[in-house]
């Protein structure tokens, strides 16, 4: 009786780590990753205030996933900043590029541009209806530095990482966002 | 050693198997450290504005119901992402109009739609951009956009997945929602009395 029980216990345990696991996966783009566990990103707008909102969106994200640091840094080949043209299509807020090396899984370039046609709210306050909210974008942005795929589920259209933003809408990292990050880089 | 002792040695021995071979792949990987950075892996991911029925006809150049007649193979163009220069590969599809709902474009009249992703030999990019379908006629929401720069008129869909709608047994059928094709179109038309081709920009939206 007491074996039964015990081995029901286990198997309770091994479909909960089986359940987490696929729950995950399904927000994680691929198995890329970076070569270290800490990544080096260097804001190039002309503006403090939108790369200060970018170095804040890597702070919050920093406190989310301890075992992943975003660290600014001036020499660092990825960059944040605005579309120079051809990046970012009409009806997109901002795009991530990265780049991986096939044969190590490593992501080697990343780098995010942000729309030109888009009215921006670049202070920390809530937005106004009228724009759109930069800080949220920059973390659903660094969100993808993890690889994270866009989330598709209407049911979690509140979170981060939902492939839409609003106009004046603020969102913050969730655990739905950050859990996966966390098992990436533990 | 008591039967039910045992069991809880195994069990956690098989947990552990079970969570280590999930970095198994991973650690694999790493340890082939070759690198090649010739085939570099691009993948993009873009963060859509959302839209409403009414916005996104607004902001539309070209909304019209048609068919993709042709697909071109996988096309890319050298460009500079800061410290590189990498391939950026694209597929045209070409979708030839049956019904335009705005944009005064003739029935027949085909189009470029141009998306972003890929692969050419070793070189592949993966990205989130909406693909027309090629099975059943559709609407879709298009804006004018050349990522290349080739001089050629081509048009991205608008909003990723908001953009198109698949016309099939009686519906429109979009990502978020599903409803009839006559009550969909005669809403899409109410839009056209309203604006015309008239472009109008969202909230937020200053170009």
């Amino acid at each position: 009786m007491k074996t039964k029980k015990i081995f029901t216990a286990i198997c309770i345990i091994l479909i909960l780590q089986f359940a987490l696991v696929s729950t995950v996966s399904a927000h994680i783009d691929t198995n890329d990753k970076w070569s270290s566990n800490r990544v080096y990103f260097k804001p190039v707008y002309a503006g403090s205030d939108a790369n200060n909102r970018i170095r804040e969106a890597a702070s919050d994200w920093n406190s989310k996933v301890p075992g992943f640091t975003f660290s600014e840094s001036s020499s660092s080949f990825h960059q944040l900043g605005p579309d120079p043209g051809g990046m970012v299509p009409y009806g997109v807020a901002a795009a991530t590029y990265y780049w991986v090396n096939p044969n190590t899984g490593y992501i080697e370039e990343c780098d995010v541009y942000y729309s030109t046609s888009l009215s921006w709210h670049y202070g920390t306050s809530s937005p106004p209806s009228d724009k759109f909210d930069f800080l949220t974008v920059t973390k659903h942005e660094f969100g993808h530095w993890y690889s994270l795929d866009d989330c598709y589920e209407s049911s979690h259209s509140s979170s981060l990482m939902y492939y839409h933003i609003d106009v004046g809408q603020r969102k913050s990292i969730s655990s739905h966002d950050y859990n996966p990050a966390r098992i990436m880089y533990p | 050693m008591k039967k039910s002792n045992f069991i809880i040695v195994l069990s956690i021995l098989l947990a552990f198997i079970f969570l280590v071979s999930l970095g198994a792949n991973k650690n694999a990987r790493i340890a082939e450290n070759e690198i090649n950075k010739s085939n570099l892996i691009g993948h993009v991911h873009s963060s859509n504005i959302k839209f409403d029925d009414e916005e996104i006809f607004g902001y539309a150049d070209l909304v019209a119901i048609g068919k993709i007649v042709e697909v071109s193979e996988a096309k890319y163009e050298i460009q500079d992402f800061h410290s590189k220069q990498l391939p950026y590969i694209y597929k045209d599809y070409f979708f030839e109009i049956t019904k335009d709902l705005k944009g005064d474009l003739p029935q027949g009249e085909v189009v470029t739609v141009r998306v972003p992703g890929g692969e050419i030999g070793k070189h592949k990019f993966v990205t989130d951009s909406i693909s027309p379908g090629t099975t059943y006629r559709q609407l879709l929401y298009l804006k004018e956009w050349n990522p290349i720069d080739d001089n050629k008129v081509t048009y991205t869909i608008l909003g990723g997945p908001q953009g198109k709608y698949e016309l099939r047994e009686g519906k429109a059928v979009g990502f978020e929602k599903s409803i009839s094709e006559e009550i969909f179109l005669e809403k899409v038309k109410g839009f056209k009395e309203k604006y015309g081709n008239k472009v109008v920009l969202p909230p937020g939206v200053i170009k």
